[in-house]
């Protein structure tokens, strides 16, 4: 049976105004998922749709084939970072890790330049620092999908660098479907990618088709 | 795991249960000066302000839901076991006073 999640015809409109008409997208396990699109187009709504959080007049969500209206309900079936910072600030990285369930040594392994801050509270991080801790713990922890919104946002280019190699690391134990506006960093390590645009996601290959549907000049 | 779900509920719902134990306080308070008649303004007077805390509450952390969610709890389940927690409290403690002071 595949391990894949498949969102199709998600409508959503609020008031007059329609953001989502008939989505379809499938993100699988061992890939990256990329979407793109401009500011107000849907991404984030569409994310917290795949979540639960927000109610469409419309949509179907399946995993396994299986229709669900909450993937939260499937135990560590997905986690997700949204692009708001969304820890509680008192909390030491090192309980952080623990409510991930990540091993401190393989994590400090990993990423060492964090070793010094291990007993800090979050809110003692720097804004770049939170936002690369926070997808870090996402990304690491062990769910068959993990869901990002702008996980480069705010981060440094080093740090993106190594997020990037993460993720294509990570792939081969999970999904991840991403969205982020440095649609570059998006595309250079998405195995399928989508754009987002009047509505609805329109599978693209390169930058030639982005321009082609007026993302990119 | 319990314990787990238990040390994410305490960080979730700490300013909730010391504002409902203040609360808690002022009805025992209330009832001490004005005694058994006033039971049903009490039981109204904590159910409305617990339901007012709910919902302020649940504005104040809503940011911060996905960290609870992405550790096996959801929104209904954090909110309803400190609630509970805290109206269970409330009566065991008001049975007693009832029963110390009728």
């Amino acid at each position: 049976m595949s391990e894949s999640i498949t969102i199709d015809s998600v409508f959503l409109s609020f008031g007059q105004q329609e953001i989502l008409k008939g989505i379809h997208l499938t993100s699988s396990a061992g890939q990256v998922t990329g979407i793109l699109g401009r500011n107000g187009c849907g991404k984030s709504c569409l994310l917290k749709i795949i979540t639960g959080q927000l109610r469409a007049q419309s949509s179907h969500i399946r995993y396994r084939e299986r229709k669900l209206e909450n993937l939260y309900k499937v135990p560590r079936l997905i986690n997700y970072a949204p692009q708001h910072e969304f820890h509680p600030q008192s909390i030491h990285l090192n309980q952080l890790l623990a409510f991930y369930d990540i091993d401190q040594a393989a994590f400090l392994a990993q990423y060492p330049f964090l070793a010094e801050k291990i007993g800090d509270r979050f809110y003692t991080l720097s804004g770049g620092e939170r936002r690369l801790v926070e997808v870090l713990l996402v990304l690491e922890s062990d769910t068959k999908f993990s869901i990002l919104d702008e996980p480069f946002t705010h981060v440094m280019p080093k740090h993106v660098e190594l997020l990037q190699k993460r993720i294509l690391a990570l792939k081969e134990k999970k999904g991840i479907l991403i969205t982020d506006h440095q649609y570059e960093n998006v595309m250079e390590i998405s195995d399928r990618m989508y754009l987002i645009a009047e509505g609805i996601a329109r599978e693209v290959k390169g930058t030639e088709d982005l321009r082609s549907y007026g993302y990119l000049r | 795991m319990v314990l787990k779900k238990l040390r994410l509920l305490s960080i979730y719902a700490k300013d909730f249960l010391f504002y409902a134990a203040v609360i808690t306080l002022l009805t025992y308070y209330i009832y001490f000066i004005t005694g058994i008649h006033a039971l049903n303004i009490i039981l109204w007077f904590k159910i409305i302000t617990t339901a007012l805390g709910v919902f302020i509450h649940q504005k104040r952390k809503a940011k911060e839901l996905y960290f609870y969610m992405n550790n096996g709890l959801g929104k209904r389940e954090l909110m309803i076991v400190a609630a509970a927690i805290d109206l269970l409290v409330w009566g065991i403690g008001l049975i007693a006073i009832v029963n110390a002071k009728p």
